[in-house]
């Protein structure tokens, strides 16, 4: 009950003038960010970070919140209209979605899409409100060690579904950890590896990496891409039939379980679930022949899942402090730009922003709901856009965003570079999910495995006195001895996050 | 593909080895515990048995024989859209460059016109509105209404 009342003054704190602006202004651009092609989730929160510097903490981490699932929701409309997904989690609705638009049931596809979204999105939100205080309580009793092994657990989970490759995505790895190594020694406060240069003593930011990463990296693959044709889909006739409540209805609902579960797991991805949910709908079904040829149930199973997921991957950010994606890193890094430390000490130190901020998750997911459907005709006419002025736009925003973070011109050169630098990566089959999330997390790891040795004199055998950072480090071992020994059995989640 | 793999796996090796090497000059243990360059040199020592790792496996990749009747799609793009990355690029770092010295309206105004015609755009009405609005207008909303500061550059704009 405790998250109950907590829940309701997150509402009074949420349902301020200013932070209900926060939420439509964080939907609308989240929205817009899901519909450009070239530009995910990752890459539109970091790149939109400068325009909440001037708000208090709480808006801030409001309006990029609903960047975040404002965006899941938008590339749903590419999806549908143009048969190209604004952002990986939409490829899915592909399928039968554009099906559906060629067919002259576009809207009924969207509808059910933001219907499904909204639903998943609230129920994985209350689970939220109620699985983050007794999480966050468990880990309150937990010491440096026990947090050096959760951060360990959370990248090997990332590792271990990351790529085809675990050599490469281990490597990944360690290079996002290399980078955080750079700038001042968190404990003793001694500069390491600056080569001299002023601007690296506090480090290489996180967030123009993640901008080069992901924004840079995403527009230089995006020139590569064909220009798609849009359907003119008729939008007046937004409900499906009465025969197709039925299997909706229960499709959303397994949608949302599924999109919860896997969001609680670190290194999931947005992917898998809306993978996951197809499958289920489609073998569940008495007709399957009728998927990948506008059944309805593909449509709103996998989008369903993917907005549950999105909320429900709040839940590790929030009660233990773990990124489960590089967008959940790139708002970790908003947190930490805002003087905040996401985890289970932020709802003892901030019980009314973390309140606050769940709760506008309902105000948000209902906001886009009230918002996508009637205006569904002007994002598919931004699909026009022609590709030099967006890629112009995006690279003018990228700037603006790695330039104010210091008023510096070298965090604008960083991101440069490491756009270079993901661009080739990425063609090269590298995963960069697990470099991002190394990256934000090695300073803090950095600092818990110090600690824990310094408690011990410098023995590793305090691991093996400590149950819990014993189970959490195990786990990962075994996680990883799975996927070396059983490589084919996760070859269908990673052929989905591939695709 | 073979050989911008091994190549990778040389270049992240060598930064392991500098990685390494610093982190030797540095404490890695002292009558405190842990010094600054304990975690790096394990970091480094790690990535370099990982780079190792992926060159072994990169060297026993399969040599792939070109078929001339189905020619593998190359990794990185040639021709026009190769031109068009390093238009990208090339385009970003001109504009990067005059940040400081021309302040943030005249670089984004002269960055947007070269990347438009860069990218094919040949209306110079629109490529001139473009520019002034991205220049101009962009930095009203951002130093104006958002409080974010932009650099102003020598001629005071």
């Amino acid at each position: 009950m405790d998250g109950f009342y907590h829940l309701m003054d997150g509402f009074i704190g949420a349902a301020t003038a200013s932070n209900l602006l926060y939420a439509f202004i964080g939907c609308v651009l989240g929205t817009l960010i899901g519909v450009l092609p070239g530009l995910g989730p990752a890459a539109g929160t970091a790149i939109l970070i400068p325009i909440t510097f001037n708000l208090d903490a709480t808006g801030a981490i409001i309006m990029l919140c609903a960047i975040y699932y404002g965006a899941m929701y938008g590339g749903t409309i590419t999806s549908v209209l143009i048969n190209v997904p604004g952002e990986a989690a939409s490829v899915i609705t592909c399928i039968d979605g554009h099906q559906m638009a060629r067919q002259g049931r576009g809207g009924a596809a969207l509808a059910i899409a933001a219907v499904g979204s909204f639903f998943g999105g609230c129920v994985a939100t209350v689970a939220l409100a109620v699985v983050a205080i007794p999480l966050a309580k468990l880990a309150l009793g937990f010491g440096p060690a026990e947090f050096f092994a959760l951060m360990v657990l959370g990248l090997c989970l990332v590792v271990g579904l990351a790529g085809k490759n675990l050599a490469a995505a281990l490597l990944m790895t360690v290079f996002g950890l290399l980078m955080a190594m750079v700038g001042i020694d968190p404990v003793r406060g001694a500069p390491r590896f600056t080569g001299g240069i002023p601007e690296l003593f506090d480090g290489i930011g996180f967030i123009p990496v993640a901008m080069g990463l992901f924004g840079i990296a995403e527009l230089l693959i995006a020139v590569e891409q064909h220009k798609a044709q849009i359907i003119s889909a008729k939008l007046t006739d937004l409900w499906p039939r009465r025969d197709e409540i039925g299997p909706c209805v229960k499709a959303i609902l397994r949608g949302t379980g599924i999109g919860f579960v896997l969001g609680l797991i670190p290194g999931v991805g947005a992917v898998i679930p809306t993978f996951m949910s197809y499958v289920a709908e489609k073998r569940l079904s008495k007709h399957p022949e009728r998927f990948g040829n506008g059944a309805i149930e593909g449509v709103a199973g996998p989008e369903t899942a993917n907005n549950a997921y999105a909320n429900a991957s709040m839940v590790p950010l929030f009660a233990l402090g773990v990124p489960s994606s590089p967008t959940i890193a790139v708002l970790m890094g908003a947190f930490i730009i805002n003087g905040l430390t996401p985890g289970p000490f932020l709802f003892e130190e901030r019980p009314d922003l973390v309140w606050a901020v769940i709760a506008s998750f309902f105000i948000g997911n209902a906001m886009l709901l009230a918002l996508n459907l009637p205006l569904v005709g002007l994002w598919a006419r931004l699909l026009r856009m022609p590709f030099s002025y967006l890629c112009a736009g995006v690279l003018i925003f990228c700037m603006i965003g790695a330039y104010s973070l210091k008023q510096s011109v070298f965090d604008v050169w960083v991101m440069l570079g490491f756009g270079l630098i993901g661009y080739v990566l990425r063609k090269l089959e590298f995963p960069l999910a697990p470099a991002i999330l190394a990256m934000i997390l090695g300073p803090m790891m950095e600092k818990s495995l110090r600690t824990t040795l310094e408690i011990s004199g410098g023995s590793f055998l305090i691991f093996l006195d400590r149950p819990v950072a014993l189970v959490l480090l195990i786990i990962p071992v075994i996680a990883l001895g799975f996927v070396v020994l059983r490589p084919k059995a996760l070859e269908p989640l990673r052929e989905a996050d591939a695709d | 593909m073979r050989r911008g793999r091994q190549l990778t796996g040389l270049i992240m090796l060598l930064i392991c080895l500098v990685t390494l090497w610093e982190a030797l000059k540095l404490s890695l243990f002292d009558r405190l515990g842990p010094g600054p360059g304990f975690f790096p040199f394990w970091l480094a020592l790690i990535g370099a048995v990982l780079c190792a790792l992926v060159l072994l496996q990169v060297s026993r990749m399969p040599a792939v024989r070109p078929d001339p009747a189905q020619p593998a799609a190359p990794i990185f793009p040639r021709g026009d859209m190769a031109w068009r990355a390093a238009a990208i690029l090339g385009v970003s770092v001109l504009g990067t460059a005059l940040l400081e010295p021309l302040g943030f309206r005249l670089a984004i105004m002269i960055f947007s016109a070269c990347l438009l015609v860069a990218l094919g755009v040949r209306r110079w009405w629109a490529v001139a509105l473009f520019a002034v609005v991205a220049g101009f207008g962009l930095f009203h909303v951002f130093n104006n209404w958002l409080d974010v500061l932009l650099p102003v550059g020598m001629f005071g704009i």
